[in-house]
């Protein structure tokens, strides 16, 4: 179907400016049938066809990061990388973790981080309580009758069971900037260098930056960094603007083997969540939504970010992912503190006035 | 490492040296271990980062924030800020209602001129990117305390500069007029004093407010203390260094001690007291109860030496009407070294006593520690993941919905089971009523979960909920608040 916008074919016009002829504004149809720019089909985008969704600016677009299917492969963070000309860390091995990458920085704007639940105390009151040699010893039935029976041994559990139960484990969770609806490094920049694009991302312009740094102390997760040692500036992840624009989902997204990472419009995401969280409990496990307004679980509340774009499917306590349970605002403090520094001006520049009347008695 | 490329640690042939695998130590067996490579300085060495006394073993956690990325300058640039701020305090309030002593003026107005401009370029070194200093003025952002402090930092230093000009005006720059000395004394100059008051008064306060607006819990912990402490600190120290520029310039000027010692002691004693608060605010954050001993020192001896000591020496200078005993003394022994010189140039010891000069460096030196102090227990605060966790637990709240067997939560059909707003959860939860106790009951889900609640008023009769519970007749639960500790039931229904 070919709408008609009303407004004729005016490239010509356009290029005939381009050369520096004046233009004569056409008024009404020209002879002939108007050629019109078809507006109400439009090209298909990649991102319809990778991520099935259709990128249109103000819309708000972000991830849903589901843990459960992380496999740890670090795809992510390579096409992160490959995609953002990101320069190498350096080669540094953690030695105490298969984490190496660490955590987020100005040069990793995607990191897995691996939670590795391997550590005693997480087997308390799950694993079997230690038996005395007693109650191994077979009874005149040849049964171990005297096992206790107020526990069930950790194999007799079925596997939704043992899901439930936090034992040794091994989780993982792709990182990422939560492009907060009201982000605090946004509200930090003092140079407007920070800013919400269409698609409701939170974005650094790189021309504008001048490195001052309050954005990496405002940050609730620790997202944004300046390079210190490469250009001096702010970097976080762009939410692949550049690639959004251009109709493709972010690079990660993309390559992410397992949709652990799934990009959309965050409204799509949301049910789409939800529907994974209901699923994931019918099988007993304890899935729950980090990052969404609202939705609230586990104690967890980011409603004074106004939920994040970027939001994830956790199956533990918050803390276990580097997240904080309440992440605050930090310039809510701003108009506190400087309340009490007013009034702390007021009596210390009353009482410097009163001081300096007395004269200097004795001169 | 040799000049030939070779190394003597086994290096990967095909790996540019500086990216040779190290293994950075952790825990008692890594440190035993013989494979540790030598380690190359840290990428950010600002960040490297001692293990706590008690995460020796296991994994480091990462901090779950970032530390600031500011550098030295910074905390030197509060303090430089701080005197700016003091000193034109002291100048307005010579000007208002002291005796308008042109030497207490002229050196407030050269001293807040020169602690801005130093601080200014402490600022611009600090920036990742210095060329682009100006951006700071591109916006006006209200909820940035660095942006307004940017703009508050701009208008203090224009009119410290203003000031400046007009002191030379009036000493003579252009010649010596009696109009230009009038305009440095008379109105204009006080206009100007004025006029300079609130935003002087900003750059005293903003710099605490500018760390409390972040997420490092040592700072936003004590949002309401850290501005106020900054600028009673900012004044005891521009009163100080304002006191000793004046006995450094135009001799020994007791009238002008006794002023600013009056002011000096109600600002050391307001730095005393909001340090005090300061400290018990944080005080139970795991960084500062496992605090390194030397920064417990430190923090004694800024307190101690660096207002306690200045506080009861000016309280002394303040409240003593005549000159003090020492001062006899020194003037007879400067009497005899004149006679043993055999000069009459009484100039020569016409000094302020020394004792003076040690008091106004306690009183700076305890002004910078204090904010030395206050920037390291920040960035010891987000090195430390526990500090982080206690910051942002969700308050005077019990974990009630858990991750344990009787949260599967299917069942319990809480397809939006808690709602938050401020500090309220609402739920609902299905079950059967187990115990009825006037208008308390207890209600088991399916999967054998229990909770207890306060029924609301009027929502049902208790003679209704034990004949429920004697049915076991299955019913739903509108909740407001954490179950088991005071939720209210606001509607019971069967279903």
């Amino acid at each position: 179907m070919i709408a008609f916008t009303g407004r004729t074919e005016d490239k010509s016009s356009r290029h005939m400016e381009a050369i520096g002829h004046p233009t004569q504004p056409w008024i009404g149809a020209p002879q002939g049938a108007p050629v019109t720019e078809d507006t109400t089909v439009p090209v298909t985008q990649e991102a319809q066809r990778t991520a099935g969704t259709r990128i249109e600016p103000g819309r708000a677009y972000g991830f849903f990061t589901d843990t459960t299917l992380c496999i740890g492969c670090k795809a992510c963070e390579v096409a992160c990388k490959q995609w953002n000309n990101l320069p190498a860390e350096d080669f540094e091995l953690s030695g105490d973790s298969y984490d190496n990458t660490r955590e987020l920085s100005a040069t990793t704007w995607r990191h897995v981080e691996f939670i590795e639940q391997f550590d005693a105390e997480r087997f308390d009151g799950l694993e079997p309580p230690a038996l005395k040699p007693e109650a191994l010893r077979p009874d005149a039935r040849g049964l171990r009758a005297n096992l206790p029976t107020d526990f069930e041994p950790w194999a007799n559990l079925t596997a939704s069971e043992q899901w439930s139960r936090p034992g040794q484990r091994w989780i993982f969770m792709s990182d990422v900037c939560k492009h907060c609806v009201d982000a605090p490094c946004l509200e930090a920049c003092p140079t407007g260098s920070i800013i919400r694009t269409e698609f409701d991302s939170v974005y650094v312009q790189q021309d504008v930056c001048n490195g001052c740094g309050y954005c990496v102390s405002a940050c609730p997760f620790g997202v944004i960094d300046v390079a210190s040692d490469w250009d001096g500036k702010a970097h976080k992840c762009t939410l692949c603007y550049d690639r959004l624009k251009d109709g493709l989902e972010p690079a990660c997204a993309k390559a992410c083997p397992t949709d652990s990472i799934q990009f959309g419009p965050v409204d799509e995401l949301l049910h789409r969540a939800q529907e994974r969280v209901r699923e994931l409990r019918e099988r007993g496990i304890p899935a729950y939504l980090y990052g969404t307004d609202g939705v609230m679980e586990n104690e967890c509340d980011t409603s004074r970010l106004e939920g994040l774009n970027c939001f994830f499917l956790l199956i533990d306590r918050p803390e276990v992912y580097n997240l904080p349970a309440v992440p605050k605002r930090p310039s809510t403090n701003t108009g506190v503190g400087l309340a009490t520094s007013a009034l702390a001006a007021l009596g210390l520049t009353a009482a410097a006035l009163v001081a300096f009347a007395g004269g200097g008695d004795g001169r | 490492m040799t000049p030939d490329g070779s190394s003597d640690t086994v290096a990967h042939p095909r790996i540019a040296p500086h990216t040779q695998p190290r293994i950075v130590p952790h825990g008692h067996a890594a440190q035993e271990s013989e494979l540790i490579v030598p380690a190359p300085p840290r990428r950010h060495p600002r960040r490297s980062r001692r293990p706590l006394a008690n995460e020796q073993q296991g994994r480091q956690p990462s901090s779950p924030i970032k530390e600031a990325t500011w550098k030295w300058y910074v905390p030197i640039y509060f303090w430089l800020g701080g005197i700016a701020s003091g000193s034109w305090i002291a100048t307005t309030a010579e000007d208002l209602t002291g005796e308008n002593d042109r030497d207490v003026v002229r050196a407030g107005r050269y001293l807040a001129l020169g602690t801005v401009l130093g601080g200014t370029a402490l600022l611009v070194l600090d920036l990742g990117r210095r060329d682009r200093f100006l951006n700071m003025l591109r916006i006006v952002r209200p909820r940035s305390a660095m942006s307004l402090g940017s703009w508050g930092l701009t208008e203090f230093g224009m009119i410290t500069g203003l000031a400046a000009t007009l002191q030379l005006l009036e000493d003579g720059a252009l010649g010596a007029h009696p109009a230009l000395q009038r305009l440095s004394e008379g109105w204009p100059g006080r206009v100007l004093h004025l006029t300079g008051l609130p935003s002087a008064l900003f750059v005293g306060g903003y710099t605490g407010v500018l760390l409390a607006s972040t997420s490092t819990p040592a700072w936003a912990a004590r949002a309401r203390v850290l501005g106020p402490l900054f600028l009673a600190s900012g004044m005891a120290s521009g009163l100080a260094a304002l006191g000793a520029i004046v006995d450094a310039t135009s001799g020994s000027r007791p009238d002008v001690h006794r002023r600013l010692a009056r002011a000096e002691v109600v600002a050391l004693v307001a730095e005393l007291a909001l340090a005090l608060v300061s400290h018990a605010r944080i005080q139970r954050l795991p960084s500062v109860e496992r605090e390194p001993a030397w920064q417990r020192a430190l923090r004694r001896v800024a307190i101690g030496a660096g207002i306690g000591v200045p506080l009861v020496a000016r309280t002394a200078a303040a409240l003593t009407r005549h000159e003090p005993q020492r001062h006899r003394v020194r003037q007879r022994t400067a009497r005899r070294i004149r006679m043993l010189l055999g000069t009459d140039d009484h100039s020569l010891f016409d000094r302020p006593a020394r004792s003076d000069l040690a008091y106004t460096a306690l009183t700076l030196a305890g002004s910078l520690a204090l904010r030395y102090l206050v920037t390291h227990e920040g960035r010891r605060s987000a090195r430390t993941p526990d500090d982080t966790w206690r910051f942002t637990a969700a308050r005077g709240r019990a974990r009630t919905v858990t991750l344990d067997r009787g949260e599967q939560l299917a069942t319990e059909r809480r397809l939006r089971p808690a709602r938050l707003r401020g500090r309220l959860i609402r739920g609902q939860v299905e079950g059967v009523i187990t115990i009825v106790q006037e208008d308390r009951i207890r209600v088991v889900t399916a999967p054998g979960r229990g909770y207890l609640f306060t029924v609301a008023k009027r929502r049902a009769s208790p003679a209704e909920l034990e004949r429920w519970r004697d049915t076991r007749t299955p019913i739903a639960v509108r909740y407001a608040g954490v179950p088991d500790s005071g939720a209210i039931a606001e509607d019971v229904r069967p279903i």
